[in-house]
């Protein structure tokens, strides 16, 4: 036989699912789709019924209210260390904890993609703080974390794309997202540019140094083509600034708080680091 | 017709109305011709589809290609959970659901045979390139491999079916 016989009879086999199956599979696929959608509101249900039923009686309500404050006396310590903690330390686990109570109490979309790309500010100033030291598995992970906490912003990203394509009054509402997306994407490049180059000057740090390429260019790549689908489907132009609620807020923790000391330095870099940074641009310019 | 989006219950309706004939015998002829267990894969690669939607750039492919590698990696994960007991195929069950013609059915009877004597990939190349009669670049894509690698697996596995069948 020859392979053009074969190619022929290849084509011949046409086997068909049962019209049966096809009727119920998009029952079935349609039932799915409704789920996602329920999913996605039961979080306020939940916190309707437990409003609903700490509200029923005076003494619910106080007993609800003794054991916040009992259990946020406790917590309260825990959390507040667990927020500086480093990737691979013991609280690093806590802090990540906290962080997907946030987001499963937060509903709003918008919001959400908001909190995510603070997150991710989170995560490179923790990577940078890692660059730092000689933990080189802690490195490596504080790596794979910034590159998780992307997944997470290119999701809620997908998600607004979800959402103007149900609404298009979605977008102006958008578009300040978008402007502090812009905004987060040109200062975190800048702040792992300088660790990338850090890591290329310190011995045996090549390959995490390589690793931190790969995944500034996928993001880079993917935010560009993000702001720019952006811009066609909505005909808004992307800039990127915060908003000026934002820029007013307090830092949402021990790291931000650092990023906020090293604007006000005029700089974008932590106070104490600014000398350290200068240095090691004078020794990248040597090695390019 | 042809989509290149998954981002509502109606895109989703489409798609299924689009490729679930061909997802079907992609499946049905690599999971050993099971056809109750085809539709069950099937139905969940549909599903996987819609819950990895926020994932599909149409920037970096199709969505055809996309549900592909969906297909793919779907039927490795199953595989790999031995939810499928790998069979040869049996022209006395199987040849009435291949939908052909009397006067070939002894022909592509004996091609199916000697295809499930092939190593999966070579199968898999070959189910992709002629049942599916998908484009080199499109097989490439799906495997995540170069578009001349992926023409020298399919050549290299069409030859070897051919020099079994000739025997």
């Amino acid at each position: 036989m020859e392979e053009r016989d074969l190619e022929r009879q290849f084509k011949n086999i046409n086997p068909k699912p049962s019209a049966k199956w096809q009727e119920n599979a998009l029952k079935h696929l349609n039932n799915v789709v409704t789920d996602s959608l329920d999913n996605r509101n039961s979080n306020t249900n939940l916190n309707n019924f437990f409003y609903s039923i700490t509200m029923n009686t005076k003494f619910k309500a106080i007993l609800t209210i003794a054991t916040v404050f009992t259990t946020f006396a406790i917590a309260s310590g825990v959390v507040y260390a667990s927020d500086s903690a480093m990737p691979g330390e013991m609280l690093f686990p806590v802090d990540k904890a906290m962080e997907q109570i946030r987001r499963t109490i937060t509903v709003n979309p918008l919001d959400r993609a908001g909190y995510e790309m603070d997150v991710m500010d989170e995560r490179v100033l923790e990577l940078k703080k890692m660059s730092e030291g000689e933990d080189s598995l802690g490195l490596s992970k504080a790596i794979s974390e910034v590159e998780a906490q992307q997944s997470r912003v290119r999701a809620m990203l997908g998600e607004m794309t979800q959402l103007r394509a149900g609404d298009m009054n979605q977008a102006q509402e958008q578009l300040e997202v978008m402007n502090k997306l812009a905004a987060k994407i040109q200062n975190n490049e800048e702040v792992l540019g300088e660790v990338q180059n850090r890591l290329e000057l310190k011995s045996g740090e090549a390959t995490q140094a390589g690793e931190l390429q790969r995944v500034r260019d996928s993001f880079s790549e993917d935010m560009e083509s993000e702001i720019k689908n952006f811009e066609e489907s909505t005909g808004l132009k992307v800039e990127a600034k915060e908003t000026e609620q934002n820029q007013g807020e307090e830092p949402q923790n021990q790291n931000q708080a650092e990023i906020k000391a090293g604007d006000e330095n005029g700089e974008g870099e932590p106070a104490q680091d600014v000398q350290g940074v200068q240095e090691m641009n004078k020794g990248d310019n040597g090695n390019r | 017709m042809s989509i290149n989006q998954l981002n509502s219950r109606q895109d989703l309706e489409d798609l299924f109305k689009w490729l679930n004939e061909p997802l079907y015998k992609y499946v049905y002829i690599r999971c050993g011709y099971n056809r109750e267990l085809a539709e069950d894969i099937t139905q969940d690669i549909f599903v996987k589809a819609w819950e990895k939607r926020s994932t599909f750039n149409p920037s970096k492919s199709t969505l055809k290609n996309w549900i592909y590698v969906i297909a793919r990696n779907h039927l490795i994960d199953t595989y790999r959970k031995k939810k499928i007991s790998v069979k040869s195929f049996d022209e006395d069950i199987y040849v009435k659901d291949l939908n052909i013609s009397v006067e070939d059915e002894a022909v592509v009877s004996d091609i199916l045979k000697n295809l499930d004597r092939l190593k999966e990939k070579e199968k898999e190349v070959i189910v992709l390139r002629y049942v599916q009669d998908l484009e080199i670049e499109d097989i490439a894509k799906i495997l995540g491999k170069s578009k001349n690698t992926t023409k020298v697996m399919i050549h290299r596995a069409i030859k070897k079916l051919k020099y079994i069948m000739n025997k």
